[in-house]
């Protein structure tokens, strides 16, 4: 798949596919059952981009994005939605924490 | 070894009761007789939260609301008069609910009852009886769904048990409501919701949310450092304020904090959950602590709202049975008007959803080693006033001496 994003941003094609997902609960599922080699692949190629991508969507209505604007948003946020996991518990799940299939994410 | 005479000073700027410094029982925490004491001495007389007006913006707008230990089901309905109101969810036919089972939230013009289709007006008021001529021998005016007693602070909707609380809601706030008044709540967007079923009582669940003690090894794996400095190693609070029954506790910050990379994003775009730069709102730090990072605000019996500079959140304890708790909690953050901002929320979201997967990990264990009855008392420290001064509150309930009688 290709031009899902907007054209500065074509080298995080890759990750849409998986990771453009618009609830916090659908992106907290696919990083608690994805391998933990895919939360670091979207962690590496984002880090470096989410400036860059704040300073883009900041000309847009964030209530009202294009499609492919929503897409590369997406991607920011299931950006954070890894970061915990790479950064500090080095696990999809937390190491030790409550069950997760117990814990309900409403939004 | 820290000598005692240097361990760090709790600021307690309010009056503190005499409760004592002997460990706390066990057995209020894992005896159903206990349990249904606190049934009727503590729920039945307390305000208890229910929601925010937010939620319910236009008319016609209702929530409904399980509330296990008071065996009672509220639907809180905005009317037509833009008036909040609660009933309780009875039909006064033969007592079937008129909501639709599981649901939460909705909108509608009034309310039918889905067993013989008896319909009620948004203000509770019987309005249609099919078949009305077979019931000569019944009065149907002034009939309703049986009012609950309800009233709103800051937005947030408390119902009371009692046709006539002994307190209005402001007054049993008392200090707490004071410190808290000039927060700007009404101007957070609602931006996550969590939810578990637990198998611990309901107190043992609050305690581990008031002391911050326990966050160098609780949150080892996400936050170890957000409150323990070399300053503050076990993270003892700056200060403390007891407003009977409630009080609030002030956690200290690290200021050495180093962010993670994601932290620091969120920070330089808004605000996180994570320590940063502090944003001046009124309502915040009312010690006015050096080193301060949020105020738990314990609301007696069971909810609590956590302040911060640009976010705050909420925890619901739900007693479902002395060895069962249903939680809830719900973030709130200043509406993000850019993707920056949006992309800072998603931070504190995860951060603390994480954080929670921690914190809920003690609690199963914990409840189990108390039902064992090995251990008849617990032993509280200095740094954890809050364990101590909940215990007490509700002890005095028990008793019949609380602040509702």
């Amino acid at each position: 798949m290709s031009g899902q994003l907007p054209g500065g941003f074509a080298e995080l094609e890759a990750f849409v596919e998986q990771w453009d997902l618009i609830t916090e609960r659908e992106r907290h599922t696919t990083r608690l059952t994805a391998p933990i080699e895919q939360s670091n692949a979207l962690y590496d190629a984002l880090l470096p981009q989410i400036e860059p991508i704040a300073e883009y969507l900041a000309d847009f209505d964030i209530n009202a994005l294009p499609a492919p604007e929503q897409s590369l948003l997406n991607l920011a946020l299931s950006f954070m939605e890894v970061s915990l996991t790479v950064e500090c518990l080095k696990s999809p799940t937390v190491p030790g924490g409550f069950a997760f299939e117990r814990f309900e994410v409403l939004f | 070894m820290t000598a005692p005479e240097d361990r760090l000073i709790i600021k307690l700027p309010t009056e503190v009761p005499d409760m004592g410094t002997d460990p706390l029982p066990i057995e209020p925490y894992i005896s159903a007789d206990f349990f249904e004491k606190e049934r009727t001495q503590v729920f039945a007389k307390a305000w208890l939260n229910v929601g925010r007006v937010d939620e319910i913006p236009n008319v016609g707008d209702y929530l409904v609301k399980r509330i296990e230990v008071l065996n009672a089901t509220i639907l809180v309905v905005r009317g037509k008069d833009n008036e909040i109101r609660a009933f309780h969810n009875i039909c006064v036919h033969r007592g079937m609910q008129v909501t639709a089972a599981g649901c939460e939230k909705g909108n509608a013009q009034g309310f039918m009852c889905g067993f013989h289709a008896w319909v009620y007006d948004l203000e509770g008021k019987l309005t249609h009886v099919p078949g009305k001529e077979y019931f000569p021998d019944t009065d149907f005016d002034g009939l309703q769904m049986p009012p609950v007693t309800l009233e709103i602070w800051k937005g947030f909707i408390f119902i009371n048990d009692q046709e006539k609380p002994k307190k209005g809601l402001v007054e049993y706030l008392g200090g707490l409501g004071d410190d808290l008044r000039g927060y700007p709540f009404e101007t957070f967007n609602h931006i996550a919701r969590y939810r578990a079923n637990v198998n611990v009582n309901w107190k043992t669940f609050i305690d581990a949310f008031h002391e911050a003690y326990h966050v160098a090894e609780v949150h080892k794996n996400t936050i170890p450092d957000g409150c323990n400095s070399p300053d503050n190693p076990n993270a003892v609070p700056s200060s403390a304020r007891i407003y009977p029954p409630h009080h609030a506790v002030s956690v200290p910050l690290n200021s050495a904090y180093v962010p993670t990379p994601a932290a620091a994003l969120a920070w330089k775009f808004g605000a996180s959950f994570a320590p940063g730069d502090m944003v001046d709102l009124e309502g915040l730090n009312p010690s006015g602590d050096d080193n301060w990072w949020f105020d738990i605000n314990t609301l007696f019996p069971n909810f609590f709202i956590d302040v911060g500079p640009g976010w705050y959140f909420t925890y619901h304890f739900w007693p479902v049975s002395v060895d069962e708790t249903h939680w809830e909690m719900n973030i709130y953050q200043l509406e993000a008007k850019t993707a920056a901002e949006k992309i800072a929320q998603e931070h504190t979201k995860v951060l603390l959803r994480d954080i929670l997967y921690e914190d809920l990990s003690t609690m199963e264990q914990t409840h189990q080693s108390m039902k064992s009855r090995k251990l008849d008392s617990m032993i509280v420290g200095e740094m954890e006033i809050a364990v101590r001064h909940q215990l007490y509150e509700v002890m005095q309930w028990v008793d019949g001496k609380g602040c509702m009688e």
